[in-house]
């Protein structure tokens, strides 16, 4: 039953990453709903480097609400739809990415790199799910590689690996769990140990990430979510609205190289 | 390469503090994934850190001083302190300093206020 084109895997792989891709995107609308219909409107904020489209409130407004007619297309797949919307998932993260009001949240990066590989799936609808499994979970590693390299990258400097950044950032305003415990429990110069081997952990993972596409095995694609999940755990939820995206597409991975699927394929 | 050249270095930090001239290049630049990059500090008072001209040099308002993880100037436009900037007098002139590895960025503004929106002016 797998074989076939349009097979219920492939099918199934893309509702169920739109749907990780949706709730990281709206995870934080108890901020961006009011942010983005009262606070830019009310204030908006002006750069010479963004020209006057990338300056409209009513843009990223627009670009931060229309995903939501892909909910249609998750409930009802079928080829056209599944490709109009995830062209336009991606099309709207770019926007965003771009945009005075959003440029600095890296949702709209993790999404546009998750929508992308949305629209390549979503356009291989009617190919054999093998094949399709074969092209879409490289892809889908690399994207991982290079997400991961880039942020372990950026952290390899001495105010990450002393800790001081995690320490500045976190203590004094972070007030989520375990943070707030954490601050409650320890002393100063006990947070800035405990900042400088999570600040080491945190770059180890993120190497470990970075290594995806060279691992072997088809494990890398449940054992990934996992260490997610554990970043989520130990920074903040709210970080689910960039991760949320990356997991739904790395358990597609995982469903759609299952054995089963390749062997009937 | 962004670690060793430093070209690529100052390129990652300008990207940060949008000071680069082209909107094209710092648009194609934006995929580049840059979660949790460098070290990012910043100041907000009524002067700017480094000396201009025809500014006040002693402060009457207590500075604020915090350190963020990515996109350092997004402070003025990602929350609700857009509010604060509007309202309060202490605070005009943001300093942003990001590190990396030896390359250090600093970048002066003037959050100009005027007819309720917020013009973020480079002043270094």
């Amino acid at each position: 039953m797998w074989s076939m084109g349009g097979g219920s895997r492939t099918v199934k792989v893309l509702q169920g990453v739109m749907l990780c891709w949706l709730l990281g995107w709206y995870i934080k609308c108890y901020f961006f709903l009011p942010y983005f219909l009262e606070v830019t409107f009310r204030v908006p904020v002006h750069h010479r480097l963004f020209p006057a489209f990338f300056e409209n409130p009513l843009v990223s407004t627009i670009c931060y609400l229309l995903p939501l007619i892909s909910v249609p297309a998750i409930l009802r797949p079928g080829r056209r739809r599944m490709i109009f919307t995830t062209a336009l998932m991606a099309v709207c993260s770019f926007i965003l990415m771009g945009h005075i009001n959003t440029y600095n949240d890296a949702t709209f990066v993790t999404s546009f790199w998750v929508a992308l590989w949305m629209l390549f799936v979503a356009w291989r609808y009617d190919v054999a799910e093998r094949e399709t499994a074969e092209q879409a979970c490289p892809i889908a590693s690399w994207m991982m590689g290079v997400i991961f390299l880039a942020g372990a990258v950026g952290k390899l400097t001495p105010e990450y690996l002393s800790g001081e950044a995690f320490f500045r950032i976190f203590w004094p305003d972070n007030v989520t769990w375990p943070h707030s415990w954490l601050l409650a429990t320890y002393s100063k110069s006990q947070l800035a140990t405990i900042s400088f081997y999570m600040s080491r952990m945190i770059i180890g993972m993120e190497l470990f990430l970075a290594g995806i596409p060279f691992y072997g095995s088809r494990h890398k694609y449940w054992v990934a979510p996992v260490i997610l999940v554990c970043f989520t755990i130990t920074n903040t939820w709210a970080i689910l609205s960039v991760l949320s995206c990356l997991i739904g597409m790395m358990l597609g991975c995982w469903f759609l190289s299952g054995r089963k699927a390749t062997a009937d394929a | 390469m962004k670690l060793w050249i430093p070209a690529w270095q100052r390129r990652g930090l300008a990207q940060f503090h949008l000071t680069v001239n082209s909107y094209p290049e710092w648009l194609l630049l934006q995929p580049v994934p840059a979660m949790y990059n460098y070290g990012n500090e910043i100041w907000i008072g009524d002067r700017p850190r480094r000396g201009v001209p025809g500014h006040p040099t002693a402060p009457k308002y207590r500075e604020y001083y915090t350190w963020l993880n990515h996109y350092p100037l997004r402070i003025v436009s990602f929350s609700w302190t857009r509010d604060v900037i509007v309202r309060e007098k202490g605070y005009k002139y943001i300093t942003l300093h990001s590190g990396y590895r030896g390359s250090g960025l600093e970048t002066g503004y003037f959050l100009r206020v005027a007819d309720g929106q917020i013009f973020m002016e480079r002043i270094y």
